[in-house]
């Protein structure tokens, strides 16, 4: 910061900011309501709320003339507020993400919606909304100029610094956007909450009807035979999911359209998107966890999924999120990418460790507890016809079997990672680094077994699935690598 | 790269300190207030299954309520203990749990941030709690009570790691 004289105002926003912060406060406050409303009533006194949103919406963007900020020597400082004022400073080098989102309407008018987000909280650090795009450019530069971390980053290999144009890491051809939007079936619950909403409200259910009887005359419902109900029925199942792969390609298509992950300087940047194109800034010591996973339907195609997390918890409903290294690629491709963004991070030279073989007893045992639950009602009500869920004996088995063989863990003076999962699959890395702590834990009946769980915590995964997370582990050699890590932790006092 | 961590000799141990057992008298005490109201429910069950006088119910109450305490009281005294810390030269090791046992270990320059917290009982007992605050998510906060007010405040300067400059996000 300058020494001798400190600043107060700084840039303004675009002359067309006013719009977008009127479109934002649209979407977060009126949108919800209206859709709140055609579910329900209706009734005039819908409309006193809709107007003290409207209301409300119009205050936001009075804040566009009290919306100043400024770069200065080592941070981005954001002045805010009209009767409560904020001064917001955020330093370079704590800055992990930086998100650019370009929509049709901001090309319109060469602009573009900056986001800032650092390690902290649930809430961007700062939305700039919105910039010309010559300025965003020009903050992007400065923030990679001066986001140099203190120490020097002697394991990590600058192959790229010199080139002008950097490669593309990663690129996603349309067959593979059209193929993530098919596994992804991401349309599934927006259709699902449009059907439920139509089908309860009685107006639009009977123009739905009629609207099919117009379409392919009286059906003559009540004197259908079962064979007709099947044909109808499944006509209507396959014309259902059809529509959802259709759609789910589409919104593949609206969000990952051409999405490129190129790596310069220390950086990860994306570019993604047909309509909205996303721009994302991370820099690699940022990473915090990287995740693949790959369903059932992802293996039909020989494929995984590969995320990362940062720190800091903005989620879709509160900003820009971008945390895709990878949405479709194969196996092998993915454990060399991961390699080319953190070479330490060497996953198909992984020594992985398998679980104790005994364990799958454990699972069995749970497995056939679930089953004796779900019996004891149906044998109360159908007698008899309640022991066919003895038939789900033998896959349990199997599943006890698959558990173990398909879930390993693997701890090296680098990282730490696991496998786990039989139908959706997933394999989590930690950097030793990047390790928060470490736990032990044990249930009674690990006790009996002499096994125990180890969790290790990072900054930015998510709270309720742990993803390192190895069970069924023996209890000294649990003990055992708590310690070990927590002196490998202890030792790494630098993590780039 | 490794340099190891100078700290007073006497808090580097691998051994368990057990808390102070003033602790395990304010857990009791909190316990007696829960059970008050846990005893409420079988008290109802009972009186609406057999039909007696309010001398009988709140003998029925009373009743409950030293059997729920009594059990309260023996699983306290194991629970107790196997509570215990280790402040080792990486860092905080803390024990917990009879049935569901767990272990935490915070490594020392993974440390954010060290709340020392004193609620009214523990006032009387001169006691303390230390919260140890790390950059995680699910064990983002560790919470190690029943200190001696002197010795969390020793914990959390042998902790806080003062020649650390770089952040760890």
């Amino acid at each position: 910061m300058s020494q001798q004289e400190l600043q107060t105002a700084g840039h303004r926003l675009h002359n067309s900011s006013p719009l977008f912060l009127f479109i934002e406060a649209i979407k977060k406050m009126v949108f919800p309501l209206l859709l709140g409303i055609i579910g329900t009533s209706g009734d005039k006194q819908d409309w006193i709320i809709i107007g003290v949103a409207a209301l409300a919406s119009v205050m936001t963007i009075v804040q566009f003339w009290f919306y100043h900020y400024w770069l200065e020597e080592d941070r981005l400082v954001v002045k805010e507020g009209i009767l409560f004022k904020s001064l917001r400073q955020v330093p370079y080098e704590r800055i992990q993400n930086l998100n650019v989102e370009k929509n049709v309407l901001h090309r319109l008018f060469g602009v573009a919606t900056l986001q800032v987000e650092s390690a902290s909280g649930a809430k961007p650090e700062a939305v700039i909304r919105v910039i010309s795009q010559d300025q965003v450019a020009h903050i992007q530069n400065i923030i990679k100029q001066r986001a140099k971390p203190a120490l020097v980053e002697s394991d990590v290999v600058e192959v790229a610094s010199e080139a002008v144009e950097h490669p593309a890491l990663y690129q996603m051809s349309h067959k593979d956007v059209a193929t993530y939007g098919f596994i992804s079936h991401k349309a599934l619950v927006p259709i699902g909450i449009v059907g439920s909403v139509l089908s309860q409200n009685d107006y639009y259910r009977d123009r739905f009807v009629g609207m099919i009887s117009g379409f392919a005359g009286d059906l003559h419902v009540e004197q259908w035979a079962v064979s007709e109900w099947l044909v109808y029925s499944s006509a209507f199942a396959l014309l259902m999911l059809v529509t959802i792969w259709l759609s789910s390609i589409a919104m593949a298509f609206l969000k990952l359209h051409g999405f490129t992950l190129s790596h310069p300087d220390n950086n990860l940047h994306a570019d993604m998107g047909l309509l909205t194109r996303l721009t994302a800034n991370i820099p690699v010591r940022r990473i915090q966890l990287i995740k693949l996973k790959h369903s059932p339907l992802h293996r039909l195609f020989k494929k995984v999924s590969i995320k990362m997390e940062t720190a800091g918890g903005v989620t879709e409903q509160s900003g820009i999120t971008m945390s895709w290294l990878a949405p479709l690629v194969s196996e092998p491709d993915g454990f060399e990418l991961i390699k080319q963004i953190q070479p330490e991070v060497d996953l198909l030279r992984t020594d992985w460790q398998p679980l104790e073989s005994r364990a799958w007893k454990r699972v069995f045992k749970k497995g056939l507890f679930f089953i004796l639950l779900i019996m004891a009602p149906l044998i109360y009500f159908f007698e008899g016809w309640g022991l066919l869920m003895l038939l789900l004996i033998p896959p349990a088995y199997a599943y006890a079997q698959a558990y173990i063989r398909h879930a390993a863990y693997a701890v090296t003076d680098e990282l730490i990672a696991c496998r786990q999962g039989v139908f959706f699959r997933r394999l989590s890395v930690v950097r030793i680094g990047k390790i928060q702590n470490v736990s032990y834990l044990q249930t009674p009946f690990d006790r009996r077994n002499g096994m125990a769980r180890l969790t290790v915590d990072t900054a930015g995964s998510n709270p309720v699935t742990q993803d390192i997370n190895v069970h069924y582990l023996n209890q000294d050699k649990v003990s055992h690598l708590v310690q070990q890590l927590t002196e490998q932790v202890s030792q790494v006092k630098f993590i780039w | 790269m490794i340099r190891p961590v100078l700290l007073p000799d006497i808090m580097q141990t691998n051994e368990l300190t057990q808390l102070q057992s003033g602790y395990l008298k304010i857990t009791r005490i909190t316990w007696a207030i829960v059970v008050m109201l846990i005893a409420v429910g079988p008290t109802i069950l009972i009186s609406a299954i057999i039909d007696f006088g309010w001398l009988y119910r709140i003998l029925t109450y009373v009743l409950t309520w030293l059997l729920f305490f009594i059990l309260m009281w023996w699983y306290t005294k194991h629970w107790f203990r196997v509570y215990g810390y280790a402040l080792q030269p990486t860092g905080l090791r803390i024990h917990r749990g009879l049935f569901w046992q767990q272990q935490h270990l915070v490594p020392r320059n993974r440390v954010q941030h060290i709340d020392i917290t004193t609620g009214p009982l523990e006032r009387r007992f001169g006691l303390s709690q230390l919260v140890v605050h790390t950059a995680g998510t699910r064990n983002a906060s560790v919470t190690l009570p029943g200190l001696k007010h002197d010795d969390a405040v020793a914990l959390r300067k042998a902790l806080i790691n003062t020649a650390q400059m770089d952040d760890t996000v």
